[in-house]
């Protein structure tokens, strides 16, 4: 659907009304701090708080998950991977002069131990 | 590379990209941040228009990051080429590797988009209404960022924020103050059910919500099957990591070219697929919420040419 030929700001009424309802539902569905996060704070303060936070993820273990549009290629990469007789992380016997393994993080407790992927 | 230096480096990349005329813009996760619903995503999903890939793939090769240069991201990813991105594919792209690796994701079509994302443009960013489309997804955690996304634009003055409001307490805080315009409720007709406080609203709306999902789930499962045989021929083409960006893209579109079905979808058939995904909707929900979903033909216009 094509966007309107102009916007119509809301009046200030409804203005507020609307900035009330947009909070209450940010509470509820992210959490009063991202709420805040999301609302009072300024983009570059906004994407500091984000790099904090998944720096604190990172160094507690938590893995990072690729992007929604390519997550399903690589499992079907390493379904593949498996049918061929392959592990996560092994590199085919036949295809030695290329890196055919997946990137998907396999976690804080491999990241430095494996083979280095890839991809 | 820090976070922070992270997302000035795509914001630099759009922008020396738009110096150069290309046409495109960040959306999903990037863009999420920006329209204020926070989003931990450090990828970077980008919107450019086919007809200046040709540019993208030269600028994506001269860009080297901390010593890294720009390949194709896996086996799996097809090639840059409007000819396939037409037919809803995706191209990824990387610098580094592992767990560390910077990573661009590429669309050539704002997939689920109603309208033309080139039309409306916010900044470097595409606009909040595109990137809800573009998020309905089978991905629980997507749709409070649709409904965020919703409310912001109705804030802004624009009413498709209607179209984009999931969660059944705000839709009806929000009618408290204003009413829908009456082609937004055509558009949806479970907005009548919300005129009225219908009881039925809330197992509508996780109707309509379980028809994107479905949809989803099946479009990825084609996509999946099309996918096999090309993975095949790019593995068998044998193509060295350290090629340069240009010669991998020559070899992935040499792989395309015999493997890859451009448009599997399409082949598929839109309505075939409409059909079998309300079906699957219908095991999931109340019989009675099913006439209330809408017509959702226009959110497939994207495959046109």
């Amino acid at each position: 659907m094509n966007a309107p030929r102009r916007l119509q700001r809301p009046r200030r009424w409804a203005l507020w009304h609307l900035r009330g309802i947009r909070r209450r539902f940010h509470e509820q569905a992210f959490g009063e701090e991202l709420a805040r996060v999301n609302l009072d704070f300024t983009p570059p303060q906004r994407r500091a708080y984000l790099a904090w936070m998944r720096a604190h993820s990172r160094r507690n273990g938590v893995p990072s998950a690729p992007g929604y549009s390519v997550a399903w290629m690589l499992q079907l990469q390493e379904e593949l991977l498996r049918e061929a007789g392959l592990e996560h992380g092994g590199e085919p016997a036949g295809l030695r002069s290329q890196a055919v393994v997946p990137d998907a993080d396999p976690g804080p407790e491999t990241r430095d131990s494996g083979p280095k992927t890839d991809i | 590379m820090t976070d922070e230096r992270l997302h000035e480096f795509y914001e630099e990349l759009v922008r020396g990209l738009r110096d150069r005329g290309v046409l495109c813009g960040i959306t999903s996760g990037l863009a999420c941040v920006h329209f204020q619903v926070a989003e931990t995503t450090k990828d970077c999903d980008l919107l450019c228009h086919d007809s200046d890939f040709s540019t993208l793939l030269q600028v994506l090769g001269d860009t080297v990051l901390d010593g890294q240069p720009c390949r194709y991201r896996g086996h799996l990813t097809p090639p840059l080429d409007a000819q396939w991105h037409r037919g809803g594919w995706t191209s990824h792209f990387r610098w580094g590797n592992g767990p560390e690796a910077v990573t661009l994701d590429v669309f050539g079509r704002a997939l689920r988009g109603s309208s033309r994302w080139e039309h409306e443009l916010s900044g470097i960013y595409v606009s909040p209404h595109v990137v809800s489309e573009m998020k309905r997804t089978s991905r629980d955690k997507d749709w409070p960022f649709i409904t965020g996304l919703g409310e912001l634009l109705l804030e802004s003055g624009d009413p498709r924020g209607w179209l984009h409001i999931y969660d059944l307490d705000t839709l009806r805080r929000i009618l408290r103050g204003q009413q829908p315009p009456p082609e937004l409720v055509e558009r949806r007709p479970l907005l009548q059910l919300a005129l009225r406080n219908d009881g039925l609203l809330e197992a509508a709306l996780l109707a309509e919500r379980q028809l994107w999902s479905q949809l989803d789930r099946l479009r990825i499962e084609l996509y999946r099957r099309a996918l096999k045989p090309y993975n095949l021929a790019v593995i068998g083409a044998r193509i060295p990591v350290e090629t340069p960006l240009a010669d991998q893209h020559q070899a992935r579109l040499a792989c395309a070219r015999t493997s890859l079905r451009p448009a599997p979808l399409l082949d598929y058939g839109i309505e075939r697929l409409l059909a079998e995904s309300r079906a699957a909707t219908e095991q999931n929900v109340r019989p009675e919420a099913m006439a209330w979903l809408p017509d959702i033909r226009a959110n497939f216009n994207y495959l046109k040419p």
